[in-house]
């Protein structure tokens, strides 16, 4: 048997216990050990502030699994690669013109441009304070950043802060509560979590029930016979991100 | 060069709800119809099989079974001094497309209007005096009352089979309905259904209080049916996927389940999906219309001539297909002029939502659509306005619908955004949470309305429909008042925590409320004043007949769709019977 | 077809068994004395018996298998051999064997049992018509039918039928004649036990040639791992407020916590709490004063 590099090895393992095959792109370091698959529309830098900013957003604590466990960069990634974040069911013709918050999203950015945009301005952003990239921060800081985000309306190369940092938080929390075959909520933890059965629901005999506990492990709409989920396939709106 | 084909006897803007039921009267009556869709065909085998429906991603946070806004929306201002702007994604309410409309996706929640509503203007002016109603508050009668309706709600609920409780049947009260409710000549087809853990503790609280809940009335079926057109139903299982979603079961009543069958069964019935219809064509005199224009799914315009026009593509897309054909002069705000437009309104929400300590397992997956507990005590005209200065009023019920973790995951005030802490409170709080919905009227008003953009088009190249419109100061006070009889019901339902408070202006159009849009073809007896005459024949084109919720002169406290169905049945009624007979209007000047 | 028919003496003296726990904690669980009478038909480890017309019982939910023998009890389920042994149970019992029963694994006995005339069926049928039998059981299974309207089985019995716990039982692996007879029970009015009438109305709607290709389906599957038992808790009664619950009237951006269609929402753009609505400033592309809703769903 011919001797495989490391690397080589990390790459086909990783490959092999994904259970979607994207096209070759680079992978981001930032993998804590675990093996996953490629990014499809991620590059390393943006994978570097999205994996620890999930983290904070929902993190891993004594009631268990967060977002980085559950893969929801995973899910944010495929979204990100996928219709949604080309722009479906976005009307996207000018002209372009401010409004009320009320009146709703008005900037010409679809979810893709408006990630790869702030994702950009975020890493200038950090530099110019001399901070050397999100996940180098201690997580004091980067709450402190992600408020930051939030509450103020920063100008991240074009992209007002608070509008980004919604965004990424609506995406985190439907990474963390979605069916398994989007990627994200990985064995069900979000499930499992709040007690949300799943996809398969009947409950015409247990709804005059009243106050029963319910404790039915959650089923995905992707599970077969043996409980094996199996997600839906990757079909990238667009050429996946450049590789680093 | 637009294709031009044979002429038909009837042709229908739009196969939803109103497409179908007019279809299939129509071609009873022996015409030939050719029915245009803009959306896709779909029925409950394959298209809305489990467990591929039951994904909230797709269905409820990607929306797909909603209009493509990529394609056509419309613009939003509050007022007519600010800059309309696109609605670049839907929120506020989720127009559908597609074989059978919106009935595939709705909620089931079935309820009557009224006499108080379908007659606002004279029985206000008649309680109340002449100086109650504020000067901008528009308000008018439809020219039709309760009684002349009650044979078509009857008709449509026993298509659909809903599932209630009678609380008046020919002037006797029952025990177990709702008191306030007009005279219904029978029971429901089918009985109420279960009553989940929330709605009850909302039940026996309201009772205590002195009011009188019942169950509300649900188009997701208690037990296997039947209808009068030999299609049967069956029992709804609560799987909590109903809003937003085709149901699987063959349990909610949807034009699929209920009657398209039938109509598409018929040789005299074409169906054309995939068509657009840009205008309604008339002739030179204006007068008369000629047929329609529409575009294919390969973009291809085409002319389909046709003797009798039926527009009945939702509430928002009749009035924008009447202002495109310049049919009805539009409605001018600043003159007060013009009908096309006026009085648009829409539904005024609120909530109460109940804390409960841990031990209290409320299972809020295990819904269905409208099942519930509701009260009509503050509905409408049935209580003394007279203090207190507003008009209209709303159904305070637990009628959760769902427990889809994306959409509901609630918490206290207090709560931050993300984090531990809202980890913790998301665990902690999901399953031991239940709140109350305020669903109340709409006035109208002489600032609220709808007309074409100046500035933004659709994919066809035609002006996007132009939304002005912000909450009435009316309809606020009403809000405030009965929230606040809603949180005292929620305090009595031994919560930890109630949490709530009214409807307030500025009107969000990116947060979900209702898709009872209303209004824009009004119905009435006055041509000054309406669109449609009382039997949504157009004023202006005899031949054409506009079906819908724009034809609400102002909104109830209830949901529109019985209301809907009703006046679609009574519409073909006088149709079939009148003006097929004698073509011309049924109402002359 | 039942050719057995077994008289029992059922005495049963009141051997307590537990609710069957997590058996990988606590060992081989402990039969109820009662399970004996069921061994004879039902199979030394629930297996069934196609010779007897015994189905498996082995794994199937606990709350389902006790809904039968209470079936057989009040007359909503008929069989001439259940109904006495059904009868013939104490209450405790009854929920004793259930759960028993619910946490024995599909081939705990090391034997895989026949699957009755499947192999039978195989043989006397041409490839062809096997291949649309297959074809009709798998639509039906996974599908539904529009023309019958009856939807598949999937929606409740769930994938490769392994069912739903805790009412609705698995399919796979169970006895092709078995479930065409159940189907026909259903469908005779004989078995009338079926949660809001869903299998009668189904089974009514199902052509006889359905009936045989939906069982054959399901029968060639493999029979699932045990169902998990005490899925289903009584409510605790202790904890309950009593006193009226503290109003906290929200205001600030909480206020206009939508409702929709029954279900609140629990932010502006349905996201999580406490992010309604953004914050009103100006960013490089505003004018003074405006702002940019974030790109809603």
């Amino acid at each position: 048997m011919e001797r495989v590099s490391r690397r080589a090895f990390l790459r086909g393992a990783g490959a092999a216990a994904a259970a979607i095959v994207t096209p070759a792109c680079n992978r981001t370091e930032q993998t804590a050990g675990r093996q996953r698959a490629p990014y499809a529309f991620l590059n390393a830098d943006e994978a570097a502030f999205i994996e620890p900013a999930v983290a904070r957003l929902i993190p891993a604590d004594t009631l268990g699994p967060g977002a980085l466990e559950a893969d929801v960069p995973a899910f944010i990634d495929l979204q990100l690669a996928g219709a949604w974040g080309a722009g479906e069911r976005l009307y996207r013709s000018g002209p372009w013109q401010a409004g009320t918050a009320e009146q709703g999203y008005q900037l010409a950015f679809t979810p893709a441009e408006l990630f790869r945009t702030a994702l950009r301005g975020i890493g200038d952003d950090l530099r110019k304070s001399g901070r050397n990239g999100f996940a180098k921060l201690n997580v004091q800081d980067q709450d402190a950043y992600l408020k930051s985000l939030e509450s103020e309306s920063r100008d991240l190369a074009g992209v007002p802060s608070n509008i980004f940092f919604q965004s990424l938080l609506e995406v985190t929390v439907e990474g963390f509560f979605s069916d398994p075959v989007y990627g994200g909520n990985k064995d069900m933890v979000g499930w499992k979590l709040i007690g949300f059965p799943g996809a398969y629901a009947n409950y015409y005999e247990l709804v005059d029930q009243h106050g029963i506990a319910f404790k039915r492990a959650p089923m995905s709409l992707g599970q077969d016979a043996s409980g094996t989920i199996h997600m839906h396939p990757v079909e990238p709106a667009q050429a996946n991100g450049k590789a680093k | 060069m637009a294709e031009r084909k044979d002429a038909v006897d009837a042709v229908l803007i739009g196969v939803g709800m109103v497409g179908t039921i007019l279809g299939r009267e129509l071609t009873r009556a022996g015409l030939k119809v050719v029915g245009l869709e803009r959306g896709e065909p779909r029925y409950t085998v394959p298209d809305f099989q489990g467990p591929h429906m039951h994904d909230e991603l797709r269905y409820s946070v990607h929306k797909a079974l909603m209009q493509d806004t990529a394609k056509e929306t419309l613009t939003f201002r509050h007022k007519a001094s600010d800059t309309a702007l696109p609605t670049r994604r839907l929120g506020s309410f989720l127009p559908g497309t597609g074989l059978g409309g919106s009935l595939v996706h709705w909620n089931g929640q079935t309820y009557r209007f009224q006499d108080t509503d379908f007659r606002m203007r004279s029985r206000t002016v008649e309680r109340y005096g002449k100086n109650f109603l504020g000067e901008d508050v528009t308000i008018q009668d439809w020219g039709v009352t309760a009684a002349d309706m009650e044979p078509y709600y009857d008709r449509f609920e026993y298509l659909l089979g809903v599932s209630g409780k009678a609380g008046n049947i020919k002037g006797r009260k029952i025990a177990g309905g709702n008191p306030f409710e007009d005279p219904r000549s029978r029971e429901y087809p089918t009985r109420p259904q279960k009553e989940p853990y929330g709605s009850a503790l909302f039940r026996k609280a309201a009772e205590g209080l002195g009011y009188h809940p019942f169950p509300q009335p649900s188009s997701n079926l208690s037990e296997p049916y039947q209808n009068p057109e030999g299609l049967s139903l069956k029992t709804c299982t609560f799987c909590g996927f109903c809003e937003r979603y085709g149901c699987e079961h063959y349990a909610k009543a949807t034009m699929q389940t209920t009657l398209l069958p039938l109509l598409l069964q018929q040789k005299s019935f074409e169906l054309r999906t995939g068509c657009k219809v840009l205008r309604i064509n008339v002739d030179s005199a204006r007068k008369t219309a000629t047929g329609v224009t529409y575009v294919n799914g390969s973009g291809q315009e085409i002319e389909q001539p046709a003797s009798l026009v039926i527009l009945g593509a939702f509430a928002l897309n009749n009035v924008h297909l009447m202002l495109l054909s310049r049919i009805g002069e539009p409605y001018d705000p600043s003159s007060g002029k013009g009908v096309v437009g006026r009085n648009y309104a829409y539904q005024t929400t609120s909530s109460a939502t109940v804390f409960f300590d841990e031990s209290v397992n409320i299972n809020p997956f295990m819904r269905s659509g409208a099942c519930g507990t509701v009260m009509a005590d503050f509905v409408s005209d049935n209580f003394d306005h007279g203090p207190l200065g507003f008009v209209g009023g709303a159904y305070v019920g637990e009628v959760m619908s769902h427990g889809r973790p994306i959409e509901y995951h609630p918490t206290p005030p207090g709560t931050p955004g993300w984090g531990s802490a809202w980890k913790e409170a998301v665990a902690r709080h999901y399953n031991h949470t239940s709140s109350l919905n305020v669903h109340g009227s709409s006035v109208a008003t002489r600032y609220n309305y709808l007309d074409l953009d100046p500035t933004y088009k659709d994919a066809w190249g035609l002006p996007l429909m132009r939304m002005t419109f912000d909450f009435p100061e009316n309809d606020l006070k009403m809000s405030a008042y009965v929230t606040q009889k809603a949180l005292e019901i929620a305090q009595a339902m031994s919560g930890r925590q109630v949490v709530g408070s009214p409807r307030k202006a500025p009107y969000n159009i990116t947060q979900y409320q209702t898709t009872h849009n209303t209004g824009g073809t009004i119905m009435g007896t006055d041509p000054a004043t309406s669109v449609v005459n009382r039997y949504l024949q157009s004023w202006d084109v005899a031949n054409l007949f506009v079906i819908g919720a724009s034809n609400f002169p102002q909104n109830a406290s209830y949901n529109p769709t019985d209301t809907v169905g009703a006046l679609a049945y009574w519409a073909a009624d006088a149709i079939v019977n009148r003006y097929l007979k004698a073509p011309g209007s049924l109402m002359p000047a | 077809m039942m050719r057995l028919f077994v008289f029992l003496t059922a005495s049963l003296s009141g051997l307590a068994y537990s609710a069957a726990t997590d058996d990988s904690k606590s060992g081989p669980p402990q039969a109820p004395a009662a399970v004996q009478t069921c061994g004879a038909c039902h199979g030394a480890q629930g297996e069934g018996n196609a010779s007897t017309g015994a189905p498996r019982i082995a794994g199937q939910p606990a709350q389902y298998l006790a809904k039968q023998l209470e079936s057989y009890v009040n007359g909503s389920r008929r069989n001439p051999v259940m109904e006495p042994i059904a009868k013939g149970l104490a209450p405790a019992d009854r929920g004793a064997v259930a759960a028993y029963y619910a946490q024995l694994g599909p081939g705990a006995a090391g034997q895989a049992p026949p699957t009755s005339q499947n192999t039978a069926q195989k043989t006397t049928q041409s490839t062809s018509q096997n291949t649309t039998q297959n074809e009709r059981g798998s639509t039906l299974a996974t599908r539904g039918d529009e023309q019958r309207r009856v939807q598949g089985c999937i929606n409740c019995h769930g994938p490769g039928g392994i069912g739903e716990a805790p009412g609705i039982p698995y399919l796979a692996g169970l006895d092709a004649n078995y479930l065409a007879a159940a189907l026909n029970a259903w469908k005779q009015g004989t078995r009338r036990n079926d949660a809001g009438q869903q299998m009668a109305t189904l089974a009514q709607a199902l052509a006889p040639d359905d009936v045989t290709a939906v069982a054959q389906f399901y029968a060639a599957l493999s029979p699932p791992k045990p169902a998990a038992s005490n899925l289903v808790e009584e409510p605790q009664r202790g904890g309950t407020d009593t006193s009226k619950g503290t109003l906290t009237e929200s205001a600030g951006p909480h206020s206009n916590v939508g409702v929709e269609q029954g279900a609140p929402t629990t932010g502006g753009t349905q996201g999580p709490g406490g992010t309604a609505e953004s914050k009103v400033r100006s960013g490089p592309n505003a004018p003074p004063g405006a702002a940019k809703g974030a790109p809603a769903k």
